[in-house]
């Protein structure tokens, strides 16, 4: 399970599966210790609620919900899917009820703990590249970050997915409830609008 | 513009899976978006779990769980207390004068009327001679008197 919370650029081929190496009789063993589950799987959950909302406060309200709710229904898993896509799966119930009772709540004030552009621009780690770098690096991931901000629900959901979280097209399809094709089109789409802001070759 | 989606779709269909990989400037730039994320969700789930660490979410399970209840008793509350009006109403018209419709309480006042018309005309109808007022009797008395005084009179 060395698969939590990488740092490193990873390369963008499918073969970086994250739950390639655990097997369905493992994962449900692994269901039973409980808080080795939230440790191994927190960051991960939470780097997919705050990516997806934008908002610190409410990933982390959400990640205790989404692990509630799988310590809740952990008889239910059989082991049909990994642990991880099980997880996720759940994470993004969650998104859609919280974006849904957004929708009903709108004059609530939201986005006090937003992520801005400036907070994700800052961690990038230090490589010990030159200042000149280090600015043009925070301004590229100011534009990818403005660009998921641009995108449809699905299509953000199915870029953070492959490029965040680094899953197999196939097992997007599995979490997310959609076909591969529709996967495709969204993430086709999806990285239109990141080339077209990113400035980079069609 | 749906020649384009469909074109697009088409195209879609035809783009294997490495083209939906980037590449060059937009590869690079979605590789330090990664790694950005990376690192702000380490940061901020580096603490230990707490052992209170599900308490709030318990809390607002139960929270939500106690609006659905709440929800569902008003709507049976609601129920109780529609049902039975819109179910008894008729019944409910025949008994209560006071909610009649304008046309019966019309139909009523007529009836009445004929009623009171039909008494008028049966008081004000001729009685037969034995059953004459008896202020007539006060007469046939002071007559009769007056006869046996004449009577007496002639006697005498």
């Amino acid at each position: 399970m060395g698969h939590m919370a990488s740092t490193e650029l990873a390369p963008l081929t499918p073969d970086k599966m994250v739950s390639g190496s655990t097997t369905h009789e493992q994962s449900i063993l692994q269901l039973a210790d409980f808080d080795e589950v939230v440790r191994l799987y927190r960051p991960r959950i939470f780097r997919f609620l705050m990516s997806s909302l934008s908002d610190r406060d409410v990933a982390e309200s959400l990640t205790q919900d989404c692990f509630l709710k799988a310590y809740n229904a952990r008889h239910q898993f059989r082991g049909e899917s990994s642990l991880s896509t099980w997880l996720t799966r759940i994470a993004l119930n969650l998104v859609r009820d919280h974006l849904r009772s957004r929708r009903i709540r709108f004059w609530q004030k939201t986005r006090e703990t937003a992520l801005d552009l400036v907070d994700i621009s800052d961690w990038i780690p230090d490589t010990g590249v030159s200042p000149e770098t280090s600015c043009l690096q925070q301004e590229k991931v100011k534009e990818v970050w403005r660009a998921v901000e641009e995108l449809s629900r699905q299509q953000r959901t199915v870029f953070l997915l492959r490029f965040v979280e680094e899953m197999e097209l196939a097992e997007i399809a599995e979490t997310t409830g959609m076909n591969t094709s529709t996967v495709k089109s969204h993430l086709y789409r999806a990285l239109r609008v990141v080339r077209d802001r990113v400035g980079g070759e069609k | 513009m749906s020649k384009m989606m469909d074109q697009m779709d088409q195209e879609i269909r035809d783009v294997s899976e490495p083209s939906l990989e980037p590449t060059g400037e937009t590869a690079a730039s979605i590789g330090l978006f990664r790694i950005a994320m990376h690192s702000i969700a380490e940061r901020e789930t580096a603490r230990p779990v707490p052992s209170d660490w599900l308490i709030p979410a318990r809390q607002r399970q139960r929270r939500a769980q106690r609006r659905v209840v709440l929800a569902w008793a008003c709507a049976a509350a609601l129920c109780v207390a529609v049902v039975p009006r819109a179910t008894h109403h008729p019944h409910d018209v025949s008994h209560n004068g006071a909610t009649a419709p304008p046309t019966a309480v019309a139909q009523t006042e007529e009836s009445y009327t004929a009623l009171l018309e039909q008494v008028d005309n049966e008081v004000s109808a001729p009685v037969p001679d034995s059953l004459a007022p008896l202020t007539e009797l006060d007469s046939w008395n002071s007559n009769s008197s007056n006869l046996s005084t004449e009577k007496k009179n002639v006697i005498q």
